[in-house]
């Protein structure tokens, strides 16, 4: 009983920390309507910047703003040189970010080498009754709990509800007077800057490396389209319910089997769903 | 919604020739050139990208011609690769039988993916093809198979068949052969009325099925024909080393043919054979570092994104080609 | 004015004249250099592994150049990436030895990488030594086909691997232990060769278990480890995830002791930033202060590259080369059947211990050859703890 209450506390935490790799492929597939593969780059970008952080002998929670911060320049960067000019052609959109992602990996290794780095975990374990909890963990879910909470927030607040509709109709927002582009480019930056900050608090439970980005791409990818591009609240349930399965399953049946067991189950929903045009009109 | 104008819809197949005989010429050009070339490592590079223009090009069919753009096309590729090897290592099929039985198995598994995507949106349909290939690739890492020689062998190692052909001067030739035919039976696929089919698929799928367009159909056997040049091209992969392995199922193996397929421009099969051929043979001939090879190919990746979304095709004019332009996802 | 000029041409021409006398002189002592190729994934996922050899390799080939390289010839490194791919790794065998006329090669880091470069030094007649992968699949051919005796391993077999875990284990009078890996097939095979050598001597295996090598979830092994807790919890991954079941297996109160084998685990940096608490002890094929030559290792690569090795994926390529060179000076020749000859017979002393191959030209095990030993990591300081006497 207290494995399997164990088991839940981590499948959940598991699942929060993929809901915080997400959010910011979630705002970008939704908003911007392109895939963001840079997104692993931008993720492994925190969690150096976290490692450096401890390398100068702070704590690595220290090195999450500036990482953030970084994620949000560099992203409005990227977003103004390599996205807005070929934003009608979205399938080259993504490729370009993909060569971008290419050029990080590289960046990472010309910096710091190719070695696998360790960033400490400096807070002691929870213990709430029977459950032991990483602080690390707990801290990442409190956070991915206010970051999607605000995102939230945001999209169905005033301004918000502005910048989807610029986004779906970007002809009339032009026409309304706003600078799409300029929104465009803020909204890239924030959710870079969010990948980036999750790569920072995720760091120590994670070895960094310079293709430390690639899995967290597929995670969000697959947590980001099980729950629906620019659905908060549907990237959340995704990352809880697979977290928690793939947990469960590793400990109820076998480990080795846990991806692909997940793998199963995003194609599962996905055939179910039946999302595409013709899928709804047989419906 | 969308701006889907009358004057974008493709026009019938018979107002276009087939090939022209310049885009014939070019399909041979990897031939030449393997005639040419005399020293072994050349030729090694030569075979190697035949085979990835081939996988670029099959991809083109399914992600360029029919829209449906796949990030698992590693699936039938790396499926094509471990059939020919089982079938060459353990049952002893002639290598071109091998071979064939690869292209089949790439058939059925990019089939199935066809089969379970018929029905989803485009970002929906790369994530299961993403899913699938990743499914097979974490297998193939399992598989424990005991070879004739009585080694264990399978997992990370992969599975080892014959080694055909026999020497590089040899695969370089008969794969730039293949490949040769290949494209200009692509080509014309592209060309006929089942390509047609499939452009009107990718445009207004709705639309196609109102016309009457088995639009599932249509959709399967574009992933069906895409895997099994993938297939094809993956038997000839795994022959070149003698072994498939788990590499021949990665993303990485995806990604690269997609963004070959970009930088050669979409829907045009010959542009991204062109780039994945290039590309290979380009970086991998030159005595590059691995980091600075790395790094040149993203920049060119980049670069020729912005300059040319389009694909390197639309700048040079190679004949009259198909414009894909996605307005919306 | 013009006498003056065409004195000094004089000059001038003589001073010329005397140093294209001079310069045959001068290069009559230098030899050609030798092209050793080292064919290791410097991109892509196990680039570490790749970029720890590659710097192992050019101090190895400083040291040998330092002492007089190869009989005269000093050692030049050409290198190659395999980007972890099998097909790159043969296309760069092809290009070192093809085209780059190297005299040797070294390589691949992954087992499918080493097969392939291996046939290609075969049909090549090129000497090959296999640094650090460990499936048997490359020295089995070697004894059932004579086209490979250019080819020697000195990486470990997972048999020798095996050995020294298990006779750490029953030093230590452990009753019960876990083996934790990756769900990749050489794991498998290292937990099966422990576990039949441990189960006749009464020490037993309470639970197997394995992850993910791409994706994996390691909280539930940890929580089902804490259940029946063993004495000792075998990792038998050398990669990254290792690190990551360290830290949770601590952070979720785990308090067994953890033996991996080590890799990522036997960085000091990284042990350094690991959380205090139970053992963690790590193999490898060597450490500082065993031998007059480990210690010198060490010393001469933290000097360069400000990092102390790992013990197995950097000491071994250095020892590769230089137990090349070393059977090259043996056999008073570089000629490539010489040198083979040399190493299938000869004892050749490495950073790691004294190397002499076996039947399959798989470097030995025991007694005055290699050894392998335990490390324990306390308070990020390493103590050798097996074996205690040499």
């Amino acid at each position: 009983m207290e494995a399997a209450l164990q088991v839940l506390v981590s499948g959940l935490l598991t699942g929060m920390g993929y809901a915080l790799a997400a959010i910011g492929m979630t705002l970008i597939l939704g908003i911007g309507r392109v895939l963001n593969l840079a997104h692993g780059g931008f993720f492994a970008l925190g969690a150096y910047a976290a490692f450096q952080t401890t390398v100068w002998g702070l704590p690595a929670v220290v090195g999450a703003a500036p990482a953030a911060a970084a994620g949000v320049v560099l992203g409005a960067a990227v977003e103004r040189a390599a996205v807005r000019p070929i934003r009608t052609y979205p399938l080259a959109a993504a490729i370009v970010l993909l060569g971008v992602a290419i050029l990080a990996e590289e960046g990472f290794r010309l910096v710091w080498g190719s070695t696998y780095r360790s960033v400490p975990l400096r807070l002691p374990p929870l213990l709430i009754g029977q459950v032991v909890v990483s602080t690390e963990q707990i801290g990442g879910a409190a956070i991915a709990a206010v970051a999607l909470g605000a995102l939230a927030l945001f999209l169905r607040s005033r301004p918000g509800l502005a910048l989807r509709a610029a986004a779906a109709d970007p002809e009339i927002a032009t026409l309304s007077g706003i600078d799409v582009g300029r929104l465009q480019t803020a909204t890239f930056g924030v959710a870079c800057g969010m990948a980036a900050g999750a790569g920072a608090f995720l760091s120590p439970l994670l070895t960094v490396s310079p293709t430390m980005g690639r899995v967290p791409l597929i995670i969000s990818i697959a947590m980001v389209v099980l729950g629906g591009a620019g659905r908060v609240w549907g990237t959340l349930i995704a990352s809880l319910v697979i977290g928690l399965l793939s947990t469960a399953v590793a400990f109820y049946f076998a480990a080795a089997w846990s991806y692909i067991f997940t793998l199963l189950v995003i194609i599962g929903i996905l055939v179910w769903r039946r999302d595409g045009a013709l899928g709804r009109a047989e419906r | 919604m969308s701006n889907r104008s009358l004057a974008a819809a493709p026009r019938s197949a018979k107002e276009r020739p087939l090939v022209t005989p310049r885009q014939a010429a070019w399909c041979f050009a990897p031939l030449i050139l393997a005639f040419v070339v005399q020293d072994r490592f050349t030729l090694a590079v030569l075979a190697l990208a035949g085979v990835q223009a081939f996988f670029v090009a099959s991809w083109d069919l399914l992600g360029g011609v029919s829209g449906q753009v796949s990030l698992g096309h590693a699936l039938p590729f790396g499926t094509g690769a471990y059939a020919a090897m089982l079938l060459s290592g353990w049952s002893r099929w002639p290598p071109a039988a091998a071979v064939a039985g690869g292209a089949l198995a790439g058939a059925a598994a990019a089939a199935l993916q066809g089969r379970l995507g018929a029905h989803l949106s485009r970002l929906s349909l790369a994530l299961l093809t993403l899913a699938t290939a990743e499914a097979a690739r974490e297998l193939s890492g399992m598989l424990e198979l005991t070879s004739q020689e009585g080694t264990l062998v399978g997992g990370e190692g992969g599975v080892p068949g014959v080694l055909f052909p026999w020497n590089e001067a040899t695969a370089a030739r008969i794969i730039a052969a293949a490949l040769a035919v290949g494209l200009i039976a692509l080509l014309r696929v592209a060309r006929s009325n089942l390509g047609l089919a499939m452009r009107t698929v990718r445009e207004d799928d709705r639309g196609a099925a109102a016309s009457g367009i088995n639009v599932v159909r249509v959709r399967v056997a574009a992933f069906a024909l895409a895997g099994g040049v993938a297939g094809l091209a993956g038997g000839f992969a795994a022959g070149l080393v003698g072994r498939a392995t788990p590499s021949m199922l990665s993303l990485e193996a995806s990604l690269f043919v997609l963004a070959a397929a970009g930088v050669g421009g979409l829907g045009t099969v010959i542009g991204p054979a062109t780039a994945g051929y290039a590309l290979t043979a380009v970086l991998q001939w030159l005595d590059l570092s691995g980091p600075v090879r790395l790094t040149i190919y993203a920049v060119l990746v980049i670069a020729v994104g912005l300059a040319a979304p389009e694909g390197v095709i639309s700048i040079r004019g190679l004949g009259r080609w198909d414009r894909w332009r996605i307005r919306r996802a | 004015m013009i006498r003056r000029r065409s004195f000094i041409e004089h000059v001038f021409a003589l001073v010329a004249a005397a140093s294209l006398l001079a310069v045959p002189t001068l290069s009559h002592g230098a030899l050609s250099p030798i092209d050793i190729g080292a064919i290791l994934p410097s991109t892509g996922p196990f680039a570490a592994g790749g970029e720890a050899a590659l710097n192992a390799l050019a101090l190895a080939a400083d040291e040998i150049n330092a002492d007089g390289g190869v009989l005269g010839h000093p050692i030049r490194l050409d290198s190659g990436d395999t980007e972890g791919r099998p097909e790159i790794a043969r296309a760069e065998a092809l290009r070192l030895i093809e085209r780059d006329r190297v005299w040797a090669v070294i390589g691949g880091y992954l087992s499918e990488e080493t097969l392939l470069v291996q046939e290609v030094a075969a049909t090549e007649r090129v000497l090959h030594i296999v640094p650090v992968a460990a499936a048997m699949e490359i020295t089995d051919r070697i004894a059932r086909d004579p086209q490979y005796r250019y080819s020697f391993r000195v990486a470990y077999n997972i048999t020798q691997w095996a050995e020294l875990l298990s006779d750490y284990l029953l030093d230590q009078h452990v009753h019960t232990y876990a083996f934790v890996g990756a769900a990749i097939q050489w794991n498998q095979e290292l937990a099966r060769d422990l576990a039949d050598r441990l189960r006749d001597r009464g020490i037993s295996e309470l639970s197997r278990s394995s992850y993910s090598p791409t994706s994996p979830v390691i909280d539930p092994i940890v929580i089902a480890l804490r259940t029946h807790p063993p004495d000792v919890v075998v990792v038998g991954d050398p990669g990254p995830d290792s690190i990551e079941f360290v830290k949770l297996a601590r952070e979720l109160g785990l308090g067994s002791e953890i033996l991996s084998v080590g890799g990522a685990l036997g960085d000091a940096r990284v042990a350094r930033t690991l959380p205090r608490g139970a053992y963690l002890t790590f193999q490898a094929a060597a450490w500082r202060g065993l031998t007059p030559q480990a210690t010198r290792y060490w010393g001469a690569f933290q000097n360069r590259y400000h990092y102390l090795p790992v013990g197995y994926s950097d000491t071994l390529p250095h020892d590769a080369l230089i137990v090349l060179a070393e059977a090259a000076r043996a056999a008073h020749s570089i000629d490539r059947d010489r040198v083979a000859t040399a190493l299938a017979g000869g004892r050749f002393p490495g950073a790691a211990g004294t190397y002499a191959f076996d039947r399959s030209h798989q470097a030995m095990w025991g007694e005055g050859g290699l050894r392998g030993v335990v490390i324990a990591w306390e308070n990020g300081e390493d103590h050798v703890i097996f074996p205690l006497r040499r």
